[in-house]
């Protein structure tokens, strides 16, 4: 099933802080410390309950006065690749 | 009057003594950092208040030119980066204890940015302290090291943490410090804390979505204006902050004097809360309790142990034979007059340490 249509959320189980430029995440057990810079500590501040990915979309485009299919296809593989590195959950 | 001298200037002083009252009530306005400020950033982190710094300028309480904001974002990213991996280690830590069926209280840094502070952002710790009783300590400690910790320092006898020393020091993870308290205070004061006080009444906090158990805010002043006045001869003005925040803490009021001396700690805990007028906010009625208190000559003699930092030990020692039975004034001599054989190796010595030495956990 393609991220479009599923529930995204972080992961409780995640350290993170947010800095001046963006946020860090640690995933415990994990090598390193992730950090989401511009948009993507933009997309964070949205995922703090569970919303689905449109919806993060739209609130994206909205913040940042942007068109949200761009703004969709730009972020559907970040959010594949922060639901690998454990910092984001999608449910299923 | 230039009270620390690794400061510059009286202006640098008060610099970062406004930053260190940021946000608290009737805090002074903060100037943007001077052209060079790579000294002045150097002495905010050392002082934990870098953190403080980056919410100030977050909020606009400190206006800077663009390259200055960036000098305090890669400041500031790098004390976080710092903190998440403290955090990881603590939470490894409380899971060890939590599976020998130990209960813990986080202290200081971690709890405070968590439970005390308006964000974590605004507070930077560079080691964990865990309060354990003083029933558990021992298991503790051996449960923490059958997990990887590594103890620098053997005890100087059998029942020396337990009885008699503030901490055990580990390292976990490399440099990662865990200190292992038994009670809050090296020395007399140590030893007169009422510990079966410090497990009341915990207050929790969410870490990666688990519940850790601190000390209520009350207690966090007890401890922070005694570790201000005891802990290092130079007070870290990021300590005088907390000091100062839990001071204005809603369930702070003046019934924490009582605690205080009841472990016959009024004294201590009114020289650390003096500290706070250094940042020129508003004072609370604590702060003010502890400016009209009147120090006794016993209690002077008991803070001269913690004087300087030559002879610190000993002076301890001494002072706190005085405060123990008889009994136990016998066991910590004896610990300290003979140490193990495993303590005097790691301290590399051939003759027995004395109350000449140095201090140990």
């Amino acid at each position: 099933m393609p991220v479009s249509a599923e529930h995204v959320i972080r992961r409780g189980d995640v350290l993170w802080r947010a800095t001046l430029d963006g946020v860090l995440v640690r995933v415990p057990g994990g090598d390193d410390v992730v950090k989401l810079a511009g948009t993507g500590a933009a997309l964070w501040a949205e995922l703090d309950e569970p919303i689905r990915f449109h919806a993060v979309c739209a609130a994206l485009a909205r913040t940042h006065d942007a068109n949200a299919e761009r703004i969709a296809s730009d972020l559907a593989p970040v959010i594949d690749e922060l639901a690998d590195k454990a910092v984001v959950q999608i449910d299923r | 009057m230039l009270t620390r001298p690794w400061c510059r200037s009286i202006d640098e002083e008060a610099w970062l003594a406004r930053l260190a009252a940021y946000g608290l009530p009737g805090a002074p306005p903060i100037d943007g950092l001077p052209e060079d400020a790579s000294d002045l950033l150097f002495h905010t982190a050392r002082h934990k208040l870098i953190g403080m710094l980056a919410a100030a300028v977050a909020e606009g309480g400190v206006t800077l030119e663009d390259d200055g904001i960036a000098q305090v974002a890669r400041a500031h990213e790098g004390a976080m980066r710092e903190s998440l991996l403290l955090e990881e280690v603590l939470l490894e830590a409380l899971t060890v204890l939590d599976e020998a069926g130990i209960d813990h209280r986080v202290l200081k840094g971690s709890a405070l940015a968590h439970t005390v502070h308006p964000d974590p952002v605004e507070r930077s710790y560079g080691d964990n302290d865990i309060l354990l009783d003083l029933g558990d300590v021992d298991r503790g400690v051996a449960a923490l090291i059958e997990a990887g910790a590594v103890r620098p320092m053997p005890p100087l006898s059998p029942t020396f943490d337990r009885g008699f020393a503030k901490s055990v020091t580990l390292c976990w993870h490399g440099p990662s410090e865990l200190d292992i308290h038994r009670t809050l205070a090296a020395g007399p004061y140590g030893h007169t804390i009422r510990l079966a006080d410090l497990t009341r009444d915990p207050v929790e906090f969410a870490l990666a979505g688990r519940m850790i158990r601190t000390l209520p805010p009350d207690l966090h002043l007890l401890h922070g204006a005694i570790h201000v006045a005891l802990g290092d001869v130079e007070a870290r003005l990021g300590n005088v902050g907390d000091l100062a925040l839990l001071a204005a803490h809603p369930e702070v009021d003046l019934d924490t004097v009582a605690a205080a001396q009841e472990w016959q700690c009024a004294a201590p805990v009114a020289v650390g809360l003096r500290t706070t007028a250094e940042l020129g906010h508003d004072r609370t009625p604590l702060e003010d309790w502890a400016h009209e208190y009147e120090v006794s000559s016993l209690d002077r003699r008991r803070l001269a142990a913690y004087a300087d930092r030559d002879g610190r030990f000993r002076r301890q020692a001494r002072a706190s034979r005085r405060v123990l039975s008889w009994r136990d004034r016998v066991a910590f001599s004896r610990a300290l007059l003979v140490p193990s054989r495993a303590n005097r190796a790691a301290r590399d010595r051939s003759q027995p340490m004395s109350l000449r030495g140095r201090q140990p956990d």
